[in-house]
């Protein structure tokens, strides 16, 4: 659905690469995760998929068609959730959503939508008068009003508290069900890893590394167990390949009341770290 | 027609739903039935007041066109202050469809208020052909007065700034009948200028064609120019 190969982009024609030739590919149906700290080129990237910057080198294709080849029907085609909040703030979010839907040939029903995210009750207040929490989840479902094939979705849980931001994971994975393609940037690991089939961690404008959430945790992880029991102050390490030959594990949790057991797999945060000596946020 | 209808029905929301914006929407009928009933009593306590007719229709039909470019300049300038410009331009309709949606929409108003400020007010009627074309170069001055603020501005208070400036620039060549036809010259770099050339000649029943030709064509350039430094400055791409 979406291939990017060695695609550069600097902002003017003397100035430093921001983008230095990153290549991935999307696959319909599959959640994509570009991973980075701020200033590491993801939110360029997306405005170039969406065209939003013109005149990069490479190629970057949305269904099979090159972006600056596309006219404005790219955008009956794709949706975009923005960072940060963009309504008009003297209309209702209904108002807001029925204003936008007007320029697309299909559409969701607009309450529909609002009873989703949880603004039914306040489809006829003022955005102005929304929080940003609320604000953020009217962007949410804007992005996808017009039920397009792609989705970007710039920092979706930005913003949210714990149950808005469930909700808001939980529409996402729906949407993936459905088949939507979607390319998420965020720098919240744990969201990546319970959404993303591929992650790309960039840094300064280069991929790092890419692969799926699972395989990436298994590779930077330590093949290891670690068991703390209620006798020892120290938690106790075993190797996991050979867990179920291990005499002295067999014996531990059968003869000791064990207080915690964990498997030793890295989290995206460490690997992040590890692959690109930068921290996330 | 069903794009064209919601951006109209949205835009009146949003002038509705602002104070200031409903004032200068408010504004021109207002200044329409000031001058009606005000002027005659002027010119009857000061009787001076009967040979400068054209002038005070001049001066009243500038000020009653420049509040429609006020109002969609605001309307713009909020658009870039709450993002939606960003919006806008991920919108299957083009920039460029968008623009000149709202630089007709005060057009259309401009020059129909100025048509009932020179027509009902009867200050200085110079005939409903030429009262239309006046209305055509008044109207043209709302979308140049809009683009103006919402290319350079960067907030409602430096649109505010260039609000008066660029006013106070419009009526400037008024004074151009004050000084010799040498000096007067001058002032041809502003379009206004032309306006009330035509304007003077026309009511005068003196040949004033080209007065607006000029008039016309210089607006129109000016629009042009102004159109793709908005594109340049607020959409980002030309």
């Amino acid at each position: 659905m979406i291939q990017v190969n060695n695609l550069k982009f600097r902002y003017t024609s003397e100035g430093p690469e921001t983008i230095k030739g990153i290549t991935f590919t999307i696959e319909k149906g599959q959640i994509f995760g570009l991973l980075g700290p701020s200033g590491s080129g993801k939110s360029t990237t997306q405005k170039i998929l969406y065209k939003l910057l013109s005149g990069y080198e490479g190629s970057a294709k949305i269904k099979n068609k090159e972006v600056s080849d596309w006219g404005k029907e790219l955008y009956e085609q794709i949706g975009v959730g923005f960072e940060l909040p963009n309504h008009y703030l003297k209309l209702s979010a209904l108002e807001n959503l029925k204003f936008f839907q007007s320029f697309y040939g299909k559409n969701h029903d607009p309450m529909k939508l609002l009873k989703m995210v949880g603004l039914e009750m306040d489809a006829d207040k003022k955005v102005s008068e929304f929080s940003k929490g609320m604000k953020m989840r009217l962007n949410f479902v804007r992005a996808f009003a017009h039920d397009p094939e792609v989705l970007f979705l710039d920092e979706p849980t930005s913003g949210l508290d714990p149950t808005n931001s469930r909700i808001i994971k939980d529409i996402i994975l729906n949407l993936k069900k459905e088949g939507k393609t979607i390319l998420i940037t965020t720098h919240h690991m744990e969201d990546a890893e319970e959404l993303c089939d591929q992650v790309a961690f960039l840094s300064t404008g280069e991929i790092k590394t890419l692969d799926s959430p699972q395989n990436l945790k298994l590779e930077y992880g330590k093949n290891t167990v670690e068991v703390l029991t209620q006798s020892n102050l120290e938690p106790i390490t075993f190797d996991l390949k050979t867990l179920k030959d291990n005499d002295k594990f067999l014996d531990l949790i059968q003869t000791e009341e064990i207080k915690t057991i964990h498997s030793k797999e890295a989290n995206l945060n460490d690997i992040f770290i590890e692959v690109t000596g930068q921290k996330l946020k | 027609m069903k794009k064209l209808a919601k951006l109209i029905e949205s835009d009146l929301k949003l002038i509705f739903r602002d104070k200031t914006l409903l004032s200068f929407l408010v504004l021109p009928i207002v200044l329409i039935f000031v001058f009606k009933f005000l002027t005659p009593i002027l010119i009857e306590k000061i009787p001076i007041l009967e040979d400068y007719r054209t002038l005070i229709a001049m001066f009243a039909s500038i000020q009653t066109a420049i509040m429609f470019g006020f109002i969609t300049s605001f309307l713009i300038l909020d658009e870039k202050d709450e993002n939606v410009m960003q919006v806008i331009r991920i919108l299957p309709i083009s920039s460029s469809y968008f623009i000149l949606y709202r630089l007709l929409f005060a057009t259309v108003f401009s020059s129909t208020a100025a048509f009932f400020m020179i027509t009902y007010t009867d200050i200085a009627n110079p005939g409903t052909v030429n009262a239309l074309l006046l209305s055509i170069l008044y109207g043209l001055t709302a979308p140049t007065i809009s683009l103006i603020i919402a290319t350079y501005a960067k907030n409602k208070v430096e649109g505010m700034a260039y609000f008066k400036g660029v006013d106070l620039l419009l009526m400037l060549p008024l004074a151009s009948f004050f000084v010799g036809s040498s000096i007067s010259l001058v002032f041809s770099i502003l379009p206004t200028y032309w306006t009330f050339k035509f304007y003077d000649h026309s009511f005068n029943g003196e040949s004033s064609l080209n007065y607006f030709i000029i008039g016309a064509l210089f607006f129109i350039s000016l629009i042009s120019i102004l159109i793709i430094q908005f594109k340049k400055r607020v959409f980002g791409r030309s």
